[in-house]
């Protein structure tokens, strides 16, 4: 077997045995609109790469807190995991 | 919080957050972010549903590069060195541990669990209060303390369990 300790005891200070894990996939995103920053009396024409970056993280998870990427909650044999 | 995945905005970079007012136009913009997986997910197949995503909406411009991806693992509740784990930590800290069958957090288990296919019991000795990963961590006296005791004391009754030590006592 494999032991090893990280995170923490429960919060009334009962010992605790953890399990699972979850797995995880790390992103960088870069938006590029233009070779170069530039005076924002221009916003008026040309596109802003701060309301695009807000727009793309916008549609990856809705107000109600749900995780909007599609079939994510969908497993790789294609049934629903819930 | 334990059976879903997630997805968090780790960190952003972009324009100008100096002091007082300066009237920009960023030409780029960066975040990080971090999705976690539940079984039976792989970072593959999600990367390919979150760039089938930004396709659908318009953003296939979009730069991504792929910092880390590892899988999710769970080790079953019946497991023979689960009971052996909780045997063990009940003697040494004198009460029933709290057992969480997964957490939120991601972790390098799936080494051991898929690769080596053994079991992976995870067994914390910092306080709740720890603060970890964020300024000023911290590891209490008495953690430490049961720490070292309930890691001798799993050495001792795995020698014992496969029949390394005679007597069991080390």
């Amino acid at each position: 077997m494999a032991i090893f300790s990280d995170s923490h005891y429960h919060e009334s200070g009962r010992p605790a045995l953890i399990l699972g894990l979850k797995g995880m996939l790390y992103l960088e995103l870069t938006v590029r609109e233009l070779a170069g920053d530039c005076h924002s009396m221009k916003a008026a024409a040309l596109p802003g790469a701060a309301w695009r970056l807000v727009a793309l993280l916008s549609m990856l998870k809705g107000e109600d807190g749900v995780v909007k990427i599609e079939k994510l909650l969908v497993n790789r044999s294609g049934t629903d995991y819930y | 919080m334990a059976f879903e995945p997630t997805c968090n905005i780790a960190g952003i970079v972009l324009g100008y957050t100096g002091k007082g007012s300066k009237t920009v136009l960023p030409a780029e913009a960066r975040a990080k972010i971090d999705i976690r997986l539940v079984p039976d997910q792989t970072p593959g197949d999600i990367l390919e549903k979150f760039l089938d995503h930004l396709r659908k909406h318009g953003f296939d411009d979009v730069e991504v590069r792929h910092e880390q991806g590892f899988l999710p693992s769970r080790t079953p509740v019946t497991d023979p060195y689960v009971t052996l784990a909780r045997t063990v930590v009940t003697e040494v800290w004198g009460q029933e541990p709290v057992i969480h069958p997964g957490t939120g957090g991601a972790g390098p288990n799936y080494v051991f669990t898929g690769h080596l296919r053994v079991p992976c019991v995870v067994i914390p000795f910092a306080a709740a209060d720890q603060a970890n990963h964020a300024l000023d961590e911290s590891l209490d006296l008495r953690g430490f303390e049961l720490g070292v005791a309930t890691s001798a004391a799993m050495i001792r009754r795995l020698g014992a369990y496969w029949g390394l030590l005679s007597d069991g006592q080390g």
